[in-house]
């Protein structure tokens, strides 16, 4: 036995065996010094900013006291938690019974209407806002009607308005959160509450509505924190400073026309973090206690309902999702429409492209191009470190798979804020080039990117590539072999929603461009904002419908792609 | 790359062990998952490594193939050690448990899949795949994809796939475990055929005693990460090493008892019984506890209670051939005892007088479970 004899290997030996042995640890060395150059760094940056004195140049906690002792900066955080309160009720209003209707029942035209409201989770956030101005702002259809009429309707700037548009944005999120746990529950627990002579309603109320309910939480966490994020949407129906909300105030105090107050940008941003970071630890925590609801012996499928039930039921759900999608009508028609002083005439043109079109300059190209190498980055490192983290395990996968979420829960104007700071000068200067706003990109959507490539390789027998290795074939090669076509459909379908965000990201590119890199997030935004009502438009149509034809390209992409997979001899 | 097995070897590689491991030691943090293991494999001979689950058999499987590395100890193949040798270039072939079927791939791909890393290509590469594929009796599947197949045919592709390369050694973990028992049953005498007619030297995993029973020319019963006993099958079952040998394979009822002097010799008196006198051996001294191991097959019915052991019945099964009775012994403890089939037998309520067959009393130290007699 040389079982005494065993020397226990030092770190230090390990960690140089590993770097021996394994190709990928390289790898992930390159990323962990990237995600701290480009994720760590930054931060730092904007807390260091926050921890010295504005006014003193000391180092402290002054302007943490100046915030909570200016009234403005307090209505800023109140302002953020209303709207990110109603917003989340009004979401899960929604949301929830759209859930529990097509969890539990089959009616016509399902499928459709679920295409239909993860559509609305599709379009640009603020685009959603600019169209409920469209509708109900001062000039807004609706309201003209109304005052045609003698009815003077509740305006939609403020926080209603922001609530508003934010969840009919963000209830397909609390819809496929919660369906998915009520799938799951088994329908055995039910009919053994039933059977136990319980009324229907008693069992959801008693049984059903508890096992969920860590789903209903979670979504509700993951709407708020979209709400408290989003730039956008309190951007545009808040009118700038005269409603302000955290990610607003921290945008206007960094570049405030009347010097910049960049000690108080970074205290701002910092409160938003920590509100976010606080909110994922809640979310992670109910996560781990999330209850066991099914005994694996049947999950649950959607029963059939009498047909006048399903039809009506149909009808109720449609005209939903309808209410929720209109945003995308609106600004697709009323992008077509004449428009004098600022208000639309029912009349057709196409002056608005025409103006739009002239007012260009490269925003459309820029935004193309930005997005489209940040993407090929996200492909390519989503798809390695989501490998890495799930197939690794040690400190360096831990160290990088909480790194790389770090983006996932800063705000994209606070990360924008510190990229500013940090890479302004040497040794990274990098401000107001194209490819600052190219990495800001990157950056944010790789934890999507990540996650998606890292829940397919759960899925894949690790057996399969021990058995390209046991046939002889080097790990590399049967990475390529085996993984990457493995991991194709999933990540092409990752691809394709973060091509969604990354194309149309507003709120950190908005702090990082100039008049050389804009792009066309940031000329909708900008003409939506007391510009030009019809070029506003036209540039959201110009957004949603290269979003649409990127999303039709990438799911021929992957039917075309699993085709190829399946015939290949 | 690959030295086949059909190809050169040296006569001095031919006498000795074709597989040697020696003093194999690995740990995962805290858990000692090999403790020292040694273990001799011949030319062309399947070696079952038989446990419970964590007893360290796969992660002797899995540090052969080359995944895991160990900490201390070697491994060699042929005279040659392979302790650093990177898994791809081991020339073994595996087949797993979940299969481990490309599914990306179709069944021809899947087989040619190694061929083609080894530089095969053209009408060899197409003769050799369906040749294999013919083997495990797959042929007309070839062009099909493994997602519309059944367990049995993944793992006959499985099988075709490894076996197609000719692998220096064959490594099989758990190959079956995934299957149907009626399938179990056929799909390890085609593993056997086909093992012996290739002649390829087989290290198999299994927990199933059964099917390593079954299979293997020689058995490595394992536990906690230690080997206790490596013999045929027909040795291991008939004479196990020590108490945990006895009881995983073929299982048997156990009684405490105590060595008492009987006449001039020494005799086994178990608690509620007349002592039964016992040959003298130097292992045996008076006053010793001992454990006694009796198989359900080892006893046999005697007329009065002049007997070694007695019990009410409780339930009496009827078996076919055989009868099992389930009794409770006079001290509380219940056991089991298969009986020839045959009238007279005695029924529920009754109690039955045993006496043990001779030779098939197998006494085990109470302390440590060493074998006495």
């Amino acid at each position: 036995m040389t079982l005494a004899a065993l020397p226990r290997k030092s770190h230090a030996e390990r960690a140089w065996h590993a770097l021996r042995t394994d190709p990928w640890t390289l790898v992930a060395l390159a990323a962990l010094a990237f995600l701290v150059v480009f994720v760590v760094l930054p931060l730092f940056e904007l807390l260091r900013q926050s921890v010295i004195g504005q006014e003193s140049g000391r180092f402290g906690l002054e302007n943490f006291v100046t915030f909570f002792e200016s009234r403005y900066f307090r209505r800023a955080l109140g302002n953020s938690f209303l709207v990110a309160t109603l917003g989340t009720v009004l979401a899960l209003l929604i949301g929830l019974p759209l859930a529990f209707v097509f969890a539990r029942y089959d009616f016509p035209a399902k499928r459709w209407i679920e295409v239909a409201i993860l559509m609305s989770m599709l379009s640009p956030p603020f685009v959603g806002a600019y169209a409920w101005i469209l509708m109900f702002g001062r000039s807004g259809l609706v309201t003209e009607a109304g005052r045609s009429i003698g009815l003077e309707l509740p305006t939609i700037y403020g926080p209603v308005g922001i609530a508003i548009a934010s969840a009919f944005g963000l209830y397909p999120l609390v819809f496929l959160v919660v369906r998915g746990a009520l799938s799951r529950v088994s329908a055995t627990i039910e009919e053994a509450a039933a059977s136990l002579g319980r009324s229907p309603i008693y069992v959801i109320w008693s049984v059903t509505l508890p096992l969920v309910m860590p789903a209903v939480v979670t979504s509700a966490l993951l709407v708020f924190l979209g709400i408290i994020s989003d730039f956008g949407t309190p951007a545009i129906l808040g009118e700038g400073e005269r409603y302000p909300v955290l990610a607003t105030l921290a945008f206007s105090l960094y570049l405030s026309e009347i010097g910049a107050e960049t000690g108080m940008a970074a205290t701002t941003s910092m409160i938003l973090v920590g509100l976010a970071l606080a909110l994922v630890l809640v979310a992670r925590f109910l996560a781990t206690r999330r209850l066991v609801a099914n005994d694996g012996a049947s999950s649950r499928s959607p029963e059939p309902l009498p047909a006048r039930t399903a039809w009506m039921m149909a009808a109720g759900v449609a005209a939903l999702v309808l209410i929720a999608n209109m945003p995308l009508f609106v600004v697709v028609i009323s992008s077509f429409l004449e428009v004098r002083g600022v208000v639309f005439q029912p009349a057709l043109t196409f002056d608005n492209y025409t103006k739009a079109f002239g007012a260009l300059g490269n925003a459309l190209t820029n935004s193309l191009i930005y997005a489209s190498v940040a993407l090929a980055l996200t492909i390519v490192a989503g798809t390695a470190l989501g490998y890495f983290v799930s197939r690794r395990s040690g400190p360096l996968a831990r160290m990088l798979d909480l790194l790389i979420m770090i983006p996932y829960v800063v705000p994209g104007t606070v990360l924008g804020i510190g990229y500013a700071q940090v890479f302004n000068g040497p040794p990274l200067f990098l401000t107001g080039t194209a490819s600052i706003i190219a990495m800001v990109y990157f950056v944010r959507k790789l934890p999507y990117m990540m996650r998606a490539s890292s829940s397919i390789v759960y899925q894949i027998d690790r057996n399969l590539e021990e058995a390209s290795l046991n046939l002889g074939v080097p790990p590399g090669q049967g990475f390529f072999r085996i993984m990457v076509p493995l991991m194709r459909p999933g990540v092409l379908a990752g691809a394709s929603i973060a091509w969604v965000e990354i194309f149309n990201e507003l709120s950190a590119s908005i702090v990082l461009y100039t008049g050389a890199t804009r792009t066309l997030p940031i000329a909708a935004y900008q003409q939506s904002l007391g510009g030009d009502v019809g070029m506003a438009a036209a540039y959201a149509t110009m957004l949603i419908v290269v979003t649409a034809a990127a999303l039709t390209l990438f799911m021929l992409a992957s039917r075309g792609q699993k085709d190829k997979g399946l015939g290949l001899l | 790359m690959a030295t086949s097995v059909d190809g050169g070897i040296s006569a001095a590689g031919a006498q000795g062990p074709h597989v040697r491991i020696s003093g194999l030691t690995k740990r995962f943090e805290a858990f000692q998952a090999l403790g020292g293991i040694d273990l001799d494999i011949a030319r062309g001979e399947l070696m079952t490594l038989l446990g419970p689950s964590g007893c360290g058999k796969t992660t002797l499987l899995r540090t052969v193939a080359g995944f895991l590395r160990h900490d201390g100890g070697s491994i060699s193949v042929g005279g040659r050690v392979i302790d650093d040798l990177a898994p791809h270039k081991r020339n073994f072939g595996m087949v797993f448990q979940s299969y481990a079927i490309f599914p990306h791939l179709s069944v021809k791909d899947n087989v040619a899949y190694g061929l083609k890393a080894r530089g095969v290509g053209g009408k060899e590469l197409t003769s050799r795949v369906m040749e294999a594929l013919a083997s495990v009796k797959l042929e007309a599947l070839a062009e099909r994809f493994p997602d519309a197949m059944s367990g049995g045919q993944k793992q006959r592709v499985g099988l075709a796939r490894a076996m197609v390369i000719k692998p220096e050694l064959l490594l099989m973990d758990e190959p079956l475990s995934n299957l149907d028992a009626k399938l179990r049953i056929e799909m390890r005498q085609e593993i056997r055929l086909m093992q012996k007619q290739l002649g390829i030297t087989t290290l198999y995993v299994t927990h199933d005693q059964e099917e390593a029973m079954a299979i293997s020319d020689r058995v490595a019963v394992m536990d906690r990460g230690t080997l206790q006993q490596v013999a045929a099958p027909e040795a291991i079952y008939d004479n196990p090493v020590n108490a945990f040998v006895t009881d995983f394979i073929g299982g048997c009822n156990w009684f405490d008892g105590q060595i008492i002097a009987l006449g001039a010799g020494l005799g086994l008196a178990l608690a509620g019984e007349a002592p039964v006198p016992l040959a003298a051996t130097s292992r045996l001294t008076p006053g010793q506890m001992v454990r006694l191991a009796m198989r359900t097959e080892d006893f046999t019915l005697v007329g009065g209670p002049d007997c070694a052991i007695s019990g009410t019945v409780l339930i009496r099964s009827y078996l076919g051939q055989r009868t099992r009775l389930r009794l409770r012994h006079a001290a509380g403890s219940e056991f089991d005892v298969d009986l020839p089939s045959a009238p007279g037998l005695p029924g529920e309520g009754d109690v039955a007088h045993l006496g043990f067959l001779p030779g098939r009393t197998r006494l085990f130290a109470a302390d440590d479970g060493r074998r006495l007699v």
